[in-house]
């Protein structure tokens, strides 16, 4: 499955994440304090993520509850970045990581735990 | 219809500022050729109480003119007592006399479908994109927020970003929003400078408002392929303009500076997004050149650009201007449109005869071998009677006696 999110329709699928299942008009009120949105604009975006099947509506309402998870999300763009620039191969974007800044050495000893935990 | 004759007025004055815009560009202050495409846009609007992209509603009101004259003028008819009264034979069946049908020619019909078709195309477009950018995040960036406040406008102007754009633009008029795109280096700030400057110019200058009436120009005289050009050289000097501005801002020295980032910004382009202020929409070839040949301006260049803003509206403006009066009445259009809707072939009027508020016209019908005439431009014909002296006397008596017989037997 390939769903591309955009940043917007991340925005809403976030309050939902939070917020679990919420009705609609209760969004348009929390994206209206914290983005500014108005609620034709929430509405909107609400819609363009149930068509992409990311947002599920339920009755009564105008209940949505998120299909996909965040953790869905997070892989799905960790895949396509890791196919779009560092040519398919994890290791290359761990690489690059680790070259970015020194870890910290509890990060270290996270890292190395999930490694263990893989084996 | 005295659209066509704008229409044909304003594609004069276009030619006139293409050729100096193409002999003079990178010589003259841009504001120069924003004057006079100003001027351009009056002579193509002004007869319209309303340039409005909505142009529907002018649509009705030469609808209503027509109602109106088809009416009006079935008074001096009656008055003339020239002869008796009767519709030439091959217009009674298309207009008939008192039916004051309302007849639009179809050449009216298809100019209101394309100024429609062109306004719906602007609306639909425009709510697209506008839909779309209302969607995006608030910025989080000191950088955004301390330019706001070192930048206030008596308009609130919120700065945003959006995922969905590849290079920044500005849209609406009243509340203006700059849009950044998602992909914006925020720690570039000499870059950030620029471009916030850049849309900052094209707000203060209701830069918007001002694609809107090239929008409702191009809309009302879509047919015109003039016009079309000067949307689209109208837009670009726009841009120019706004350059030039920015590049007077941060000094010259800067100039090579800007117009990196206008190239880097090329790279990734937008889709068309009409009505919108982009930052590199159009023709960057010549925007780069004109920056790079920007400086300032001499006396001469100034003095040449007066000339300019002054003679060419004055040349060509007032030679419109005296055919522009005639708008309402001018009887050689008028007979053209008509007589062609009437089937009587042009060359047949032989005598145009103008009174203060009414034109009549004669014709020689060879079938009946008499002259006819027209008070109402064409729609109602009479038979003209020639009488001799004595001849309109002894009528005058017999009327008089009908008269009073009428009288009498009342």
């Amino acid at each position: 499955m390939g769903i591309k999110l955009f940043d917007s329709e991340l925005k809403v699928m976030d309050v939902l994440w939070k917020g679990g299942p919420l009705t609609a008009k209760r969004l348009t009120e929390i994206l209206k304090e914290q983005v500014g949105w108005n609620k034709n604009t929430t509405y909107t975006v609400i819609k363009k993520c149930i068509a992409k099947g990311a947002i599920e509506r339920l009755e009564p309402n105008f209940l949505c509850r998120a299909v996909i998870s965040k953790e869905q999300v997070q892989e799905q763009e960790t895949t396509e970045l890791i196919n779009k620039v560092f040519d398919g191969s994890a290791d290359l974007l761990f690489a690059s990581l680790l070259n970015r800044k020194p870890l910290s050495v509890e990060e270290i000893e996270r890292l190395k735990q999930l490694v263990n935990n893989l084996k | 219809m005295d659209i066509l004759q704008m229409s044909l007025l304003g594609a004069v004055l276009i030619s006139a500022v293409v050729i100096v815009r193409a002999l003079t560009l990178h010589k003259l202050p841009k504001k120069t050729f924003l004057v006079l495409w100003g001027v351009v846009i009056c002579r193509l609007l002004i007869p319209f109480s309303i340039p409005s992209r909505f142009s529907f509603y002018t649509g009705i009101d030469m609808l209503k003119r027509a109602v109106a004259e088809t009416t009006a003028f079935t008074a001096p008819v009656k008055t003339t007592g020239i002869s008796n009264m009767g519709a030439a034979p091959d217009l009674e069946h298309t207009i008939g006399i008192g039916a004051s049908v309302v007849s639009v020619s179809p050449v009216t019909v298809i100019w209101l479908a394309g100024m429609c078709a062109c306004a719906l195309f602007f609306i639909v477009a425009y709510i697209k994109c506008r839909r779309e950018f209302q969607t995006a995040l608030p910025v989080t960036n000191n950088f955004a927020a301390l330019w706001l406040r070192e930048h206030p406008m008596r308009r609130t102007v919120q700065i945003k970003q959006s995922d969905k754009i590849k290079a920044p633009l500005t849209y609406g008029i009243f509340r203006p929003v700059v849009l950044l795109p998602k992909t914006t280096d925020w720690t570039d700030e000499t870059r950030l400078r620029h471009i916030l400057t850049h849309e900052f110019v094209h707000i203060r200058r209701f830069d918007a408002l001002t694609k809107l009436l090239l929008a409702s120009a191009l809309c009302i005289h879509w047919f015109n392929p003039l016009v079309w050009l000067m949307y689209v050289l109208a837009n670009r000097d726009l841009e120019l303009s706004c350059d030039e501005t920015v590049v007077q801002t941060f000094g010259e020295t800067m100039k090579s500076a800007y117009a990196m980032t206008l190239i880097g910004l090329e790279e990734r382009k937008n889709r068309l997004t009409p009505l919108c202020n982009n930052f590199s929409q159009n023709a960057i070839e010549e925007r780069i050149v004109s920056i790079m040949k920007m400086k300032k301006t001499s006396v001469i260049g100034m003095m040449l650009a007066l000339a300019l803003v002054i003679g060419v509206p004055a040349v060509f403006a007032t030679s419109a201007n005296t055919a522009g009066q005639t708008d309402n009445q001018d009887p050689s259009t008028r007979r053209l449109v008509l007589l062609r809707g009437a089937n009587i072939d042009t060359q047949t009027v032989d005598h145009l005869i103008t009174t203060h508020d009414h034109h009549a016209m004669s014709i020689f019908d060879q079938a009946t071998g008499k002259d006819r005439i027209s008070w109402d431009e064409g729609k109602t014909w009479m038979t003209v009677e020639w009488y001799s002296y004595d001849e309109y006397k002894t009528w005058l008596e017999q009327e008089k006696e009908k008269l009073q017989a009428v009288v009498d037997y009342e």
